[in-house]
């Protein structure tokens, strides 16, 4: 079995810590779930990420922050953000500063799978 | 007069003898009597010619006297021996206007002035009884009725023997000296009464300090208990220590003839100091010699009222010199005619160049002059207070600081303006201050509104979504579990719990929204409907300034208190009356105008109404106005209304809107004086 590509998702939100993992391991990915970027970064799994599925508000470090923090370590990851703050300026702010996808929650598997196929430019 | 022998008588004895006897008698009868005969005859040949002589000289002397009477040009009165006119001289009838027999009764008539009659009968009396001359003064009445002083002196003219042949009374005119005597006595007895009666102390001191004379004034200023305790001392010794050697020098340059003017303080008799002032000339006295004729005054009280006033004066300098404020003041009609030091200090230019009409415009901003000379003028005209607002010039730091002028006028009893009073207060820093506080404010209100409407949506929306976010997911999760081949049972059974989490999770969420909204109890106070809405606008007034509303209230006397929840109400009241700001903002300046009204309405009930002349309200809104997140504004989350609206129907009332006759809407509600039961109106709002 090939490598599988490994999908880091960060989101202070037990459920979608819960739920998102396992539907990205029916999709083939490997996944690591953090609570908060900083636990991110401080992780092994910055460098191994294929794909960063990221809330946009975070407690302490944001999301933009960390996709900022990663493009100065020049370690800029594929990002899908995700909000549950639906706001059309907020998703074209970020696509603008580099993010591959905006997903507004809730979002569909359907949606997910898109962002991640376009992340990862497997298509 | 007869002088004779007696005759001789004889007895008859013998004819003889008796005729011898006869004979012989009779020869010596006969020589005797011729012997006599011849005396007598020779005696009264030398009595005739004595008479004949004296009554020649008598003639001779009567006649010359009358002669004299006559013609000398003063007023003389011959009398008889027992004092009756029998001569007057022409000069006395014509200055009597009366004749002889009229002037013969004198002593009966108003010849003399009646109130010198009596003392003159008496003098006049005893002179003719004692035969001694008389002399008196008396007033004599004139043709005229004029009563004129005259000396009268009567001698007696008396005949060898001594006895007195008539009386001559010579009337001499003393009235011009007699009135300048008058006249002299009067001035004299003023002088005296001046001197005794003045207040001041009247004194003449030796030149080695005795005290020569002194008025009663005198005494009473050094304490005396009489003026003679005081003559005869030394006034030096009543002058204390430290003055003594100056008034000493004082009074010998008087003595040496100079005039003088000395204040010194004296110790009275009775241990008091009082301080004197003194003004002195040189007076030559009786004696030749030069003495003090001084005039002292007790200065001692003005001399502490002075001193009292000049304290006050240094004082109310002190005070306006070091008062933290501009003082200035100015004439009727405006010309600033005083600034203090720290105007002049504030200002850096000198009294000069800030005196005068509208010299005060030198150191104002040129954006603030006209409104305020147009200000002041307005002022000067009513005598209305003066206040502005201005910038005015800051030598220090060479700005205009903004500083509030205040001028009152000073009135006389008919509302004359007297004179203006005005301060300058420096406010720059706290009318900054004030800015900033009205910035913060106003963010603070946007942030109040952001966090209880936006805010809200926001977490309402985010606390949603999340939990939506997993149902999905595990939802699509669980699809694809079970579609798999072999289906991923266990994995599904999984996703689905986890669902069923969520969307219990979801349905808190939405429980504790509702818990947020409408409360379970309503905490009530009895409260003013129109003092609430005063809060309120008092806390918007400075918002709805800067958005240049004209606000106006119709708050009704007759409002009753109401029972409900203070805060609550105000932030419905705060709500409408901003949404009222905001439906204008498109409004020109000047014309956006907002009433709030209170008024009691039917069924014991306050009504509340806001109207606007903003952009009104169109149909289709109507209807959706109180839904929450429905908003026709560009920023807000339409929250407002609709948590307005629960407020109101929690206090058993009805919060409406409809449009107005003319541009703009108008927002109301009315609640029950006392809500009836708060749990039936909590129930309402839940239920719609």
């Amino acid at each position: 079995m090939v490598q599988r590509s490994l999908v880091s998702v960060v989101d202070d939100d037990q459920s979608v810590r819960e739920s998102l993992p396992d539907l990205l391991r029916h999709f083939g990915f490997a996944v690591q779930a953090f609570s908060s970027a900083e636990a991110f970064l401080a992780s092994e799994f910055v460098s191994l990420t294929k794909c960063l599925i990221l809330d946009v508000a975070l407690v302490g470090m944001s999301g933009p922050d960390l996709q900022r923090e990663l493009i100065r370590r020049r370690q800029a990851i594929p990002t899908v953000f995700i909000t549950a703050h639906g706001d059309t300026s907020v998703r074209s702010r970020l696509l603008a500063l580099g993010a591959t996808e905006c997903l507004f929650k809730p979002f569909s598997d359907d949606a997910l799978l898109d962002a991640l196929t376009k992340a990862l430019g497997t298509r | 007069m007869s002088r004779g022998m007696p005759p001789i008588r004889r007895e008859k004895r013998t004819m003889s003898e008796q005729t011898r006897i006869d004979e012989q008698l009779d020869q010596l009868v006969a020589e005797r009597t011729s012997e006599l005969a011849a005396a007598n005859d020779a005696l009264r040949k030398e009595l005739a010619a004595e008479r004949q002589r004296a009554e020649a000289a008598q003639r001779i002397n009567e006649g010359g006297a009358q002669l004299i009477l006559a013609s000398i040009p003063g007023l003389v009165a011959s009398l008889t021996p027992t004092g009756d006119v029998d001569f007057v001289n022409d000069p006395l009838i014509e200055y009597c206007g009366r004749t002889l027999e009229e002037l013969q009764h004198w002593g009966t008539g108003d010849t003399v002035h009646p109130d010198d009659l009596p003392r003159v009968l008496q003098i006049f009396t005893q002179g003719i009884a004692s035969g001694e001359p008389y002399d008196f003064e008396a007033r004599l009445r004139r043709f005229d009725g004029a009563y004129r002083w005259f000396q009268v002196r009567g001698l007696p003219l008396r005949d060898v023997g001594g006895a007195i042949l008539r009386w001559y009374t010579l009337l001499t005119d003393i009235d011009e000296r007699r009135r300048a005597e008058d006249a002299l006595r009067h001035s004299e007895a003023s002088l005296r009464a001046i001197v005794e009666t003045t207040p001041e102390c009247v004194h003449v001191i030796a030149r080695d300090g005795t005290l020569l004379s002194v008025n009663a004034a005198g005494a009473e200023m050094a304490g005396a208990p009489s003026v003679d305790l005081m003559l005869g001392r030394n006034f030096y010794d009543f002058v204390t220590p430290e003055d003594r050697e100056r008034y000493r020098a004082f009074n010998e340059s008087i003595c040496a003839g100079q005039k003088g003017f000395l204040e010194f303080d004296i110790v009275r008799m009775d241990g008091a100091r009082r301080h004197l002032e003194t003004r002195a000339a040189p007076l030559r006295t009786d004696d030749g010699t030069v003495a003090q004729l001084g005039i002292a005054r007790d200065i001692t009280a003005r001399k502490q009222a002075e001193a009292r006033l000049r304290e006050s004066e240094r004082r109310l300098r002190e005070l306006t010199e070091t008062i933290p404020v501009m003082l200035w003041s100015a004439t009727p009609d405006g010309a600033i005619d005083y600034c203090n030091g720290r105007f002049l200090e504030y200002t850096g230019l000198d009294a000069e160049q800030l005196m005068g009409r509208g010299a005060f415009t030198k150191v104002l901003h040129p954006d603030d002059l006209d409104r305020t000379v147009q200000a002041w003028l307005s002022c000067i005209r009513t005598g209305a207070a003066f206040q502005a607002e201005v910038r005015k010039f800051h030598a220090a730091d060479t700005a205009y600081r903004w500083c509030m002028v205040n001028a009152r006028p000073l009135l006389d009893e008919h509302g004359r303006i007297l004179k203006w009073y005005g301060t300058v207060v420096d406010m720059h820093d706290w009318r900054q201050a004030q800015e900033e506080l009205r910035h913060t404010q106003e963010k603070l209100a946007y942030m109040m509104r952001v966090t209880t409407m936006g805010e809200l949506t926001a977490s309402i929306a985010h606390e949603v979504n999340q939990p939506l976010s997993g149902i999905m997911t595990n939802a699509g999760t669980c699809l694809r579990m079970l579609a798999a081949d072999p289906p991923d049972v266990a994995g599904a059974c999984e996703t689905a719990r986890r669902t069923i989490r969520d969307a219990h999770r979801a349905s808190d969420v939405i429980a504790r929204l509702r818990a947020l909204f409408t409360g379970k109890e309503l905490t009530t106070e009895s409260m003013d409907l129109n003092d609430a809405t005063r809060e309120v606008i008092a806390l918007s007034i400075s918002d709805l300034q800067r958005h240049r509303v004209m606000l106006r209230t119709e708050l009704a006397d007759d409002l009753p208190l109401i029972t409900a929840n203070r805060v609550q109400l105000q932030q419905v009241i705060l709500n409408l009356l901003r949404n009222a700001s905001d439906a204008m903002a498109g409004v020109d300046d000047g014309r956006r105008q907002l009433l709030i009204r209170t008024a009691r309405d039917d069924g014991d009930r306050v009504r509340l109404t806001v109207q606007d002349v903003g952009v009104g309200l169109e149909a289709h809104v109507m209807d959706k106005l109180f839904q929450a997140f429905y908003t026709t504004k560009s920023s807000g989350m339409g929250i407002g209304l609709s948590v307005s609206r629960s407020i109101i129907e929690k206090h058993g009332g009805r919060l409406w809107a409809e449009p107005n006759d003319g541009p703009g809407a108008t927002f109301a509600f009315s609640i029950p004086r006392v809500p009836e039961r708060t749990a039936d109106a909590a129930g309402a709002v839940r239920n719609s």
